[in-house]
């Protein structure tokens, strides 16, 4: 009987019903898409990193590594002198031409591995050999040593073949998958002796040692990894090994792996941007629930008293009641789930490209589930049972309508406490750079937490105010917009969930929305100095060589910029180095005050944060040293990027070991003469003999970059503006609830004649109020969670600062969904209550 | 210049489906109320004394027959009866007050701004004045400033008499105004409210089941 009462309450209100059902199906949506999104990026990045250092765990290196460094390492190991390490290897890359194409050499002891470590290269069921045929057995591929290499896919080999490299003979062992550096350059893996002779190096200088030992994350690392994939980038690295005191003499470092897969730490940064606003999602969420179960008890109420009187046990009513928002828990969940997996298939194609979005499928897991039917039903039966609660609290303080309630000692003092506590510890956070990205969102959290405090005593200290006759007085004849808003303040708790919601999604819409948008400006404005050349043509080195030379030659180009490009180990870390002439060119591209000096040198912001190098500093890359001066925030560079400068005439004659460096020739800038016409039909006559030439136009590239752009923040935009939606729900259901306990009032107003007009003034009167709360709260929280995004969270992640910039539509769309969703409340809460 | 009836209901019928069936409440009732005139309706429970009350507040439209009010001598003849509860707002405003049993102030608002709500919605701010003198006859001087909570029974509902009387309707609607008072408080509220119609000219039709409030009004209807 209980029950069928319940289910015929439901049935007699459908819209209620309904838009409450919306915002649970939407928080469980959204949440279930940004899993599924980023557990599918997780297992991409970890594809994406090579098997040499997807089995280690760290990394020796030292400004000048030698052979003997390691041999001295070894032994001290052998010793027992090295904690937690079971093998280790040393390690040189770098790059080499393979016929037109551009290889990356990886040349390891692998003997060294062969106890110790675990096997590197994936068995694999077939190997396409030089006759055609693939063998059928299981079997991991053989080791490259002496003259025999195993190459990835994309070098475009056959097992068994034979190539010449840098002059040497070497015979195709295997060919592996191509999984491996971000850059997509063809892997060439070699013994140490071969990579040396492949890459003229001298058999004494190393790049690294590896180190190989046991996964030491703790239990919850690993566990919230799984539950919120992305969350793992805020972890430091754990390293279970130690290197001899005397290593630090020889100037040996250990590092964890992030600092060898700089692009890694980047993809992982933008996942944990994404894992931390789930978690905003779910909040919201979980707070709209809260509202639904106040709104449904309240509903109910008059029934469950009459259910009392008349003798049913009250633990029997309550029963019932949390089963039913189990039951409505449950659906929503499994709504969600559903809804989700479209979601994430939508923001898939927004936020990545086509081919990324083909290659990323989406499945259940168990983690998932847990999480989204957890919150689909722990959630209700706790905000169920602290609605039942609380609606205890407010018919006991009915009476005292217009009155601040009581609170006890202990709840006045704490509140205070909590709010000085989060500020000092979000302020240290945000000034302490070594707790990392954890410690960038921690402040964002416990900003939005002293948020949340707020509400309440922002509530209790309007309705001190608001119920004085002086503010009647101050209305004057418009009182029913004075009703509106005493109506709200009436019964803080039932608003403040709500309220707490909305300034947390209202909050993150604006700072997301500023932090974006001061980026994008910044971003094109950085466009517009770096895109100055109108023609850029790319392609194999040698065919731009040769085309250097013909261009040079022909009258319709006024100027050709070359630019090159190499790779190289700076202080221990990996860097990326461009080569190009400083000129004013470059000056106007990069915003300085004055052309550099050849000698000098330009970092990116990241390089410039992990090299530790100051302006005026030197820095020595190869065999020669530079002088820092200047840096530049380098967005999108997930690499340490070094610019420096090259007489190109010295390069085009002498290709490579620049530096003892080898480099490239990556990029010809064009510049046309007098008849930019010519010179375009020019280009695009060598385009079209040359099929592997690519040419980009200064607008194409310009819009491609900003569209680029716009779909690397298309998830980010649309997870908050659905957490905004959310709240704004969960604001109707808020002011449904308020509209039920003045049900009278709204029967005498008619009697009294109340117009359109009126009506109209009175909800104007609560959503002006709504609207003005949540934006006290949430413009200012909005603003410093932008701060912190662009000057704390975007070095910690991307490794580059963001000037922020106030842009109007981003303050103004939060207030004008907020109004609305308030406005919309007070139209279809009395519709609801008259249907 | 002709002087008609206040009110004048003319074969008025309302009824409901109630079970599957039509039960006629009010059937072919006619009627008619001078100015300064007060009615009991009088009769048991669904007798159709809140439903009457309501056609003549214009909160529920007739099925058939019509209702006409005319507020003074100076003004036409208003007729309705099926306008919707908004057609029928103005009217209620300007020239009908209503006193219910319960939830007559609202509670979010003192006495003072209840009185002045309602002056402010028909547009007669200029008597408040007026208005405020008359709280202070009802013994509500000293309590302008409180909230309907920090009243009592009794105060509230002189509160709401003062309420529905002060934009001077020409009519005053009242559902059972003493049947949540104790004996003393209904005395005083009656008092009040009749004190105050002598003053006000107003007509009153007032439903009830106390006889002691019937015995003072002119007229008894009795329905049911």
């Amino acid at each position: 009987m209980i029950w069928r009462s319940h289910l015929r309450f439901l049935a007699r209100t459908p819209w209620s019903l309904t838009v409450s059902m919306l915002g649970l199906v939407l928080g469980v949506a959204s949440l279930t898409a940004v899993h599924l999104l980023t557990e599918r990026l997780v297992q991409s990045l970890d594809r994406a990193i090579p098997v040499h250092l997807k089995a280690s765990q760290a990394t020796v290196t030292a400004a000048d590594l030698s052979s003997e460094d390691y041999f001295w390492l070894r032994r001290s190991w052998r010793a027992g002198a090295v904690a937690g390490v079971d093998a280790m290897t040393p390690v040189v890359e770098g790059s080499i031409l393979a016929g037109d194409t551009r290889a990356r050499v990886v040349g390891l002891d692998w003997l060294a591995l062969i106890d110790g470590a675990p096997p590197l290269f994936p068995s694999s069921p077939s190997a396409p050999t030089t006759d055609g045929s693939t063998s059928t057995a299981s079997t991991a591929p053989p080791l490259p040593l002496a003259s025999r290499i195993v190459a990835s896919e994309r070098l475009g080999v056959t097992v068994g073949e034979r190539l010449v490299l840098a002059d040497l003979a070497v015979e195709v062992a295997a060919v592996v998958s191509d999984d491996g550096f971000a850059d997509a350059t063809p892997l060439i893996y070699a013994d140490i002796a071969l990579a040396q002779k492949l890459l003229r190096r001298s058999e004494e200088r190393l790049d690294l040692i590896l180190l190989f030992g046991r996964d030491v994350r703790p239990g919850y690392e690993r566990w919230l990894a799984a539950l919120m994939p992305g969350l793992e980038a805020g972890f430091s690295d754990r390293l279970a090994m130690a290197l001899p005191p005397a290593a630090a003499e020889r100037g040996l470092r250990l590092r964890g792996l992030r600092s060898q897969l700089p692009e890694q730490a980047f993809g992982r940064a933008v996942l944990f941007n994404l894992g931390a606003l789930s978690l905003l999602s779910l909040l919201v969420s979980w707070f709209l629930q809260y509202q639904t179960a106040v709104l449904w008890l309240r509903r109910q109420w008059p029934t469950h008293r009459l259910m009392l009187l008349q003798g049913v046990p009250l633990s029997l009513v309550a029963r019932v009641f949390l089963s039913l928002l189990l039951l409505l828990g449950a659906i929503a969940g499994v709504l969600g789930l559903l809804v989700g997996v479209g979601l994430a298939d939508w923001l898939r194609t927004q936020g990545l490209d086509a081919a990324a979005a083909e290659q990323t499928g989406l499945s259940f897991g168990p983690w998932l589930l847990a999480k989204a039917l957890g919150s689909a039903l722990g959630v209700p039966l706790v905000a169920g049972i602290m609605a039942w609660r609380g609606l205890n609290d407010v018919r006991a303080s009915a009476d005292l309508a217009g009155r601040p309630g009581t609170s006890s000692a202990t709840v006045r003092w704490l509140r205070p406490l909590a709010v000085g506590v989060s500020l000092g510890l979000a302020g240290w956070l945000a000034r302490t750079p070594a707790t990392g990205l954890f410690g960038a969102f921690g402040a964002i959290l416990l900003l939005c937490l002293v948020g949340i405090l707020c509400v309440a005593p922002l509530l209790t200290f309007g309705r001190q105010r608001l119920f004085s006759p002086a503010v009647g007085r101050w209305f004057g004849g418009r009182l029913t917009v004075l009703m509106g808003v005493r109506d709200l303040f009436r019964y803080p708790g039932d608003l403040s969930a709500a309220l707490c919601a909305l300034v947390l999604a209202v909050a993150t819409s604006v700072g997301i929305g500023t932090m974006v948008d001061s980026f994008r400006s910044d971003f094109d404005a950085m466009l517009d100095g770096r895109l100055e050349a109108p023609i850029v043509l790319e392609g194999p080195a040698p065919l731009l060589e040769t085309l250097a030379s013909d261009l040079r030659a022909a009258t319709v180009v006024a100027e050709l910029r070359p630019t090159y490009r190499g790779r190289a180990q700076v202080a221990g870390q990996p860097v990326s180095l461009r080569f190009e002439p400083f000129d004013e060119h470059f000056r106007r591209a990069f915003a300085l005050a004055h052309v550099p000096e050849a000698g000098d040198v330009l970092l990116n912001e990241r390089a410039s944060r992990l090299l530790a190098a100051r302006v005026d500093s030197s820095i020595t890359v190869g065999r020669q040293s530079f002088r820092v001066a200047g840096r530049y925030p380098g967005y999108g560079d997930s690499d340490l990027r070094l610019r420096l400068s090259v007489e190109p005439d010295t390069l085009i004659r002498a290709r490579s070991d620049r530096f003892g460096i080898a480099t490239l020739l990556e990029q010809l800038r064009v510049y046309p003469g007098a008849d930019p016409a010519a010179c375009d039909a020019l280009i695009s006559a060598l385009a079209e003999r040359n099929p592997s030439l690519r040419v980009s136009r200064r607008d194409a590239v310009r819009t491609r970059a900003l569209e680029v752009f716009d779909r690397t923040f298309a998830i980010t935009r649309s997870l908050s503006t659905l957490a905004l939606i959310v709240a704004a729900v969960g604001l109707y259901a808020a002011l449904v609830s308020i509209a039920l306990l003045q049900a009278g009032n709204q029967r005498l107003l008619v009697m009294l004649g109340q117009s359109r007009s009126e009506r109209l003034g009175f909800q104007l009167g609560r959503s002006s109020a709504v609207t003005t709360i949540t934006l006290a709260l949430a413009l200012p929280l909005g603003l410093i969670l932008a701060a912190l995004l662009c000057q704390v969270v975007n070095p910690r992640g991307f490794g580059w600062s963001v000037p922020m910039q106030l842009d109007g539509p981003v303050l103004v769309w939060p207030f004008v969904v907020t109004l609305l969703a308030a406005l919309l409340a007070g139209v279809f809460s009395g519709r609801e209550r008259h249907g | 210049m002709t002087t008609q009836a206040l009110l004048t209901l003319a074969d008025v019928s309302k009824g409901y489906w109630d079970g599957g069936a039509e039960r006629q409440v009010i059937d072919r009732l006619s009627l008619s109320l001078d100015a300064g005139q007060s009615l009991t309706l009088w009769g048991p429970s669904g007798s159709g004394k809140s439903t009457l009350l309501n056609l003549i507040a214009g909160v529920v439209p007739v099925d058939s027959g019509e209702l006409l009010l005319q507020p003074d001598p100076e003004h036409s003849r208003i007729r309705y009866g099926r306008e919707s509860v908004a057609q029928t707002a103005a009217l209620r405003r300007l020239h009908i007050g209503y006193v219910f049993q319960f939830f007559n102030l609202i509670p979010t608002l003192t006495v003072r701004e209840n009185v002045r709500l309602s002056l402010t919605m028909a547009q007669r701010e200029v008597l408040e004045e007026e208005a405020l003198a008359r709280l202070a006859r009802l013994r509500l001087g000293h309590r302008l400033d409180a909230f309907p909570d920090e009243l009592s029974g009794g105060e509230q509902q002189r509160a709401a008499i003062a309420r529905a009387l002060a934009p001077r309707p020409a009519l005053l609607l009242a559902d059972e105004p003493t049947g949540n008072l104790d004996a003393a408080n209904a005395a005083e509220v009656l008092d009040a409210l009749f004190g105050a119609l002598e003053e006000s000219r107003c007509a009153l039709v007032i439903a009830t089941h106390d006889a002691a409030v019937a015995e003072r009004t002119d007229r008894r209807l009795e329905l049911g």
